[in-house]
């Protein structure tokens, strides 16, 4: 059949409906269960430092990638993050329009790789702007679980 | 030792939101037309690859084992690779490895993606490439993570959203001319900035539409290739590399997985001087900032210089280095891995003076076609020449 003959009105195609159902248990991982732990219990993040390169990794890490070394160097960071970049979300997950835009940001850590994403607490995008410092908002020490729900938030510092 | 290798014929299916076709019938269909166009027959083609991505698209979860019989490789040395969004572009790469190492003197190379059985939305299928543990709790999308990397691009140049929408121009209005496209339309820089925002900066008319499709390339050794046809396309370049998926990592002004596979494959090709020496380029254009961000990471622009190519009119189709003369995945459509081998396709096509009306006006020997993808990771790159 030449190209130009073909189907192109979707709603002409037949089809049959089926479903996978498919349900996964995840484990965060070695670092990622002292991560989960730093953030549970002092409500810090923690970070891991190669010996070799001096690389300091947020959140923590097993191994350097680079090096492809064992990281054994874990501490918590105490410098605030900052915005990396961020973006405002008009559409939910579903892809509906959403009633208020979301805006979340990149958030990273001064002398560290990777970072964190997370939600801002603003009222609207135009009142971020890239290299803002910011803080996590955290629920009380009591509810926390070490999940990334732990963290409501990324606040701007007044 | 190394041979060199030929592209000889290829062939493309139309790109559409969904096709009445399994993805089997359109890897054959894709397959037959390159056949065809290279005047083969399954029977004259030694090797196989096939390129997919997600199985979730499909929903067979052993993509590569069930399209086989559209792929014409039952029976023979099969391979299924995948690298994401990159895959288009890696599946003729792999088949260089089958044809350059000396293994066999034809390869048929076919990529497929048949991404509307997944309900309610393709991208559904993106949920689970995230962190399950840092990510994914947040209900983070494919959006989220190009809005976050479009708004860095522009921050860190100074680039204007009305900058980036002239490349969605320029690829839809060069897919009115392409008989496969699924999105071609003559639309304006006004258009783009008044559509409806999704994950702001990004907004509707910057992203390409999720499609179905598939394309093909044959691969032949230099020997086999002089003898069928007067016209060989040679694939004188590869490159390939991958970041990791701690894509928080990264600088997100730029690719560089992506300069990284550019300099393998100019090395490899003997190019010297990219910008001077390539006549064409097809870089990875899902969202129109990832074709500039690409054209520089295909060392085709400075960093940050890239959007004056499209409003110089430099990457015009009747510019001095025509960029998406088909129309990219803004305006041909985004069939994941079928998207890149169009390009490869179509770079084919236009070195040999076949593509019709979307042939560029200059006079072209030497052309480019990149691909990206999985977690903003992967570069895949080829050098053609005629």
């Amino acid at each position: 059949m030449p190209v130009f003959e073909k189907l192109s009105q979707s709603s002409q195609a037949r089809h049959w409906n089926d479903s996978i159902p498919l349900e996964y248990h995840y484990t965060a991982g070695v670092a990622g269960e002292e991560f989960r732990r730093e953030l549970r219990d002092n409500g810090r993040f923690l970070a891991a430092k190669c010996s070799k390169c001096k690389s300091t990794y947020v959140p923590a890490r097993l191994f350097c990638p680079q090096c492809f070394i064992e990281m054994k160097d874990m501490f918590p960071i105490n410098n605030p993050g900052y915005v990396q970049s961020f973006t405002a979300v008009d559409r939910s997950r579903d892809g509906s329009k959403a009633e208020h835009p979301t805006i979340v940001a990149l958030v990273r850590f001064e002398s560290a790789k990777g970072g964190i994403i997370h939600r801002l607490q603003v009222d609207r995008s135009d009142q971020v702007v890239l290299g803002m410092r910011v803080h996590p908002l955290l629920k009380d020490k009591f509810s926390r679980t070490g999940a990334l729900d732990d963290i409501l938030a990324f606040k701007p510092l007044e | 030792m190394r041979r060199r290798v030929a592209i000889i014929g290829a062939g493309m299916t139309l790109f559409r939101r969904r096709m009445l076709e399994t993805g089997k019938e359109l890897s054959f269909e894709a397959a037959k037309m390159a056949l065809d166009a290279a005047g083969l027959t399954l029977k004259d083609i030694e090797s196989v690859v096939e390129g997919s991505a997600p199985d979730a698209f499909d929903g067979v979860h052993m993509k590569g084992e069930y399209l086989i019989d559209g792929s014409g490789g039952i029976g023979k040395p099969y391979q299924r690779v995948y690298v994401g969004g990159g895959t288009g572009v890696f599946t003729p790469v792999a088949g260089w490895w089958n044809v350059a190492s000396g293994l066999y003197d034809t390869c048929l190379c076919v990529a497929e993606e048949k991404m509307s059985p997944l309900h309610p939305h393709p991208q559904y299928a993106f949920w689970s490439i995230f962190d399950q543990i840092l990510e994914r709790p947040l209900g983070t999308t494919l959006l989220w993570i190009f809005s976050l990397e479009m708004r860095r691009y522009m921050h860190k140049y100074g680039i204007k959203e009305e900058e980036i929408a002239e490349v969605a121009v320029k690829n839809k209005g060069n897919a009115v001319d392409h008989p496969c496209a699924q999105l071609g339309a003559k639309i304006t820089v006004d258009d783009v900035m008044r559509s409806e925002p999704i994950c702001s900066p990004v907004k509707r008319l910057d992203v390409s539409p999720p499609s179905d499709g598939a394309a093909a390339v044959i691969l032949a050794s230099e020997k086999v290739a002089k003898k069928l046809t007067d016209q060989p396309v040679w694939l004188d370049g590869v490159g390939w590399t991958l970041d990791s998926t701690h894509w928080t990592n990264r600088d997100l002004a730029y690719p560089e997985y992506v300069e990284k596979a550019a300099k393998m494959a100019y090395k490899m090709a003997g190019i010297k001087n990219p910008r001077k020496e390539i006549d064409i380029a097809e870089p990875y254009d899902p969202f129109d900032y990832k074709e500039l961000h690409h054209l520089e990471g295909l060392q085709l622009a400075g960093k940050g210089e890239a959007p004056k190519l499209a409003i110089e009119g430099v990457s015009q189709r009747d510019g001095d280095m025509p960029v998406c003369p088909s129309g990219g995945l803004l305006g041909v459509g985004n069939p994941i891995a079928a998207a890149g081998m169009m390009k490869v396709c179509e770079c084919f096509w236009q070195l040999r003076g076949e593509a019709g009306k979307r042939q560029v006006k200059k006079d072209a020997h030497t052309a480019v076609a990149q691909a990206w993808g999985d977690l903003m990771q992967v570069g895949t790159v080829t050098v053609m020449r005629s």
